[in-house]
């Protein structure tokens, strides 16, 4: 008998009287304790390491989740509302006080608009590329700070592969970081390891979006004197050649001295994704140069 | 065998069969609660920490019935299903689940200290959880999300107690066979 197999009985003493409780051997929790931080030392020096096991793990559970989520469903629908009205009620005050501001931003909006459907008509975005989508219902997301991830009843079996552009609505929302058969799962734009190259304003001016792990993404790499502002539309730049141009993300909202930006896709977790079949790397990129205008005119100063 | 308490802790009877059956069940079944979509992408979802008021339940109220190599396997599941760092959340969930063993002498002593010794456990996995952000990714996260989420499970844990204890009285109702 191993030293992880004893089991020794240890007795409380409470108001009701004694109780005799078994209890595992000395050493079991320290012993998963380094074999958890052993896991999780491999698993950050080599992220693919544990791949073909998580794959079969998905595998096994995915099926399981998913008829979970069909049978909550309706629990699912009630309480995403409540979240949306507590939502809406806590930020009732401030969308006041923002409505008003976004009321004088309209009619610059309307200009983005027209400048976007002459930019469509130039370019090859995603509005006027004829990408093939399919789409899948999310079955699980991810309840941990360290990813922020879905999983959805999509994959191989679908033709999807990994990198692949992930839509809630019009909206950005990830990609595709692991394909199984019939299933994948999704990297969302709020994830610690996710990085996303984006135009922001009528400038264009150029920036990475990076993600938090639950709140608003930051904007970084912007210049010193970034021409953006509260309200920016914020979009995909195309540039690496993973996601197609212009691809809606969110708006820009100040962040204490950063800017953050709101996403559209992600107000509520979706429950139906689309996801863009199209294999990384074979979009056009665009040249950099191209923001090199708007980034050497820029006026405004970062958020006080 | 005659139908008497200790039956009910005897698998081969199904009652003992189910009193060995639901603790990890109903931690499985935390698990699919905490993954559910409308729980959302946010780092302070409080039902991300229903496993945790399981566990404490299953730990405090019903000492030995729920065993530390489950809780690991459920927390290395959840690491591979939702893509987390293998290993992640089998640690948090085998610190908490010591830390309730440790504290269970205490929680005995009345609803307040049962009360408190739940916040010190989810205290302790919203510190850990950060520590873990912290020594990944370098940067110190903010806990008012998970904070928040984590004070507003202590109120969710009468409800999980109940509906718990009350599949746990299914296994008196049940018929015990006599051997």
């Amino acid at each position: 008998m191993s030293v992880f197999d004893q089991r020794r009985s240890e007795t409380w003493r409470s108001g009701r009287g004694t109780i005799e409780v078994r209890r595992t051997g000395r050493w079991l929790a320290p012993g998963l304790m380094a074999l958890s931080a052993a896991l999780l030392a491999t698993n950050l020096v080599e992220p693919k390491a544990f791949d073909p096991v998580r794959g079969q793990v998905i595998a096994w559970s995915a099926p399981v989740i998913e008829a979970a989520t069909g049978v909550l469903a309706p629990l699912n629908r009630a309480l995403a509302r409540l979240l949306a009205f507590a939502s809406d009620s806590n930020d009732s005050a401030r969308l006041r006080a923002e409505n008003a501001r976004f009321a004088a931003l309209a009619a610059r909006v309307e200009d983005l608009e027209r400048e976007n459907a002459e930019l469509r008509r130039l370019t090859h975005d995603a509005g006027s590329a004829p990408f093939e989508t399919v789409t899948a219902r999310v079955i699980a997301s991810s309840p941990g700070p360290l990813s922020q991830t879905l999983l959805i009843n999509a994959g191989r079996n679908g033709g999807l592969k990994t990198g692949a552009p992930v839509q809630a609505g019009s909206s950005l929302l990830g990609r595709l970081i692991q394909v199984h058969a019939g299933y994948a799962l999704v990297m969302t734009l709020s994830d610690r390891q996710s990085r996303l190259p984006v135009e922001i304003g009528p400038n264009r001016t150029r920036a990475v979006l990076s993600g938090t792990g639950g709140g608003w993404p930051k904007l970084e790499f912007l210049g010193a004197r970034a021409a953006i502002a509260a309200g920016d539309l914020v979009v995909t730049s195309g540039v690496g050649g993973i996601f197609p141009r212009a691809m809606p993300v969110g708006v820009v909202v100040a962040d204490g001295h950063d800017w953050s930006v709101a996403l559209s896709a992600q107000a509520q977790v979706p429950s139906i994704v689309k996801i863009l079949k199209l294999e990384p790397g074979t979009l056009d990129a665009p040249q950099l140069q191209q923001a090199a205008g708007p980034l050497a005119s820029s006026t405004a100063e970062a958020p006080k | 065998m005659t139908p008497t308490a200790d039956a009910r802790t005897d698998p081969s009877t199904l009652a003992g069969l189910w009193a060995a059956v639901l603790p990890v069940t109903s931690l499985l079944g935390a698990q699919l609660i905490a993954l559910q979509p409308a729980a959302g992408l946010a780092a302070g979802s409080t039902a991300a920490f229903v496993p945790c008021l399981v566990m404490t339940y299953w730990t405090v109220q019903h000492p030995g019935s729920l065993s530390l190599i489950s809780v690991f396997a459920a927390g290395l599941i959840l690491d591979c299903v939702t893509s987390g760092p293998i290993g992640f959340l089998a640690l948090v969930y085998v610190a908490a689940f010591e830390l309730a063993r440790v504290l269970r002498p205490f929680a005995s002593g009345g609803l307040w200290r049962h009360a408190l010794v739940l916040v010190v456990i989810l205290a302790a996995v919203v510190g850990l959880q950060g520590l873990m952000v912290a020594l990944t990714h370098l940067e110190w996260p903010s806990f008012m999300g998970s904070g928040l989420a984590a004070f507003s499970a202590v109120f969710v844990y009468p409800v999980v107690g109940v509906i718990l204890e009350a599949l746990r009285a299914l296994g008196v109702l049940a018929k015990v066979e006599p051997s």
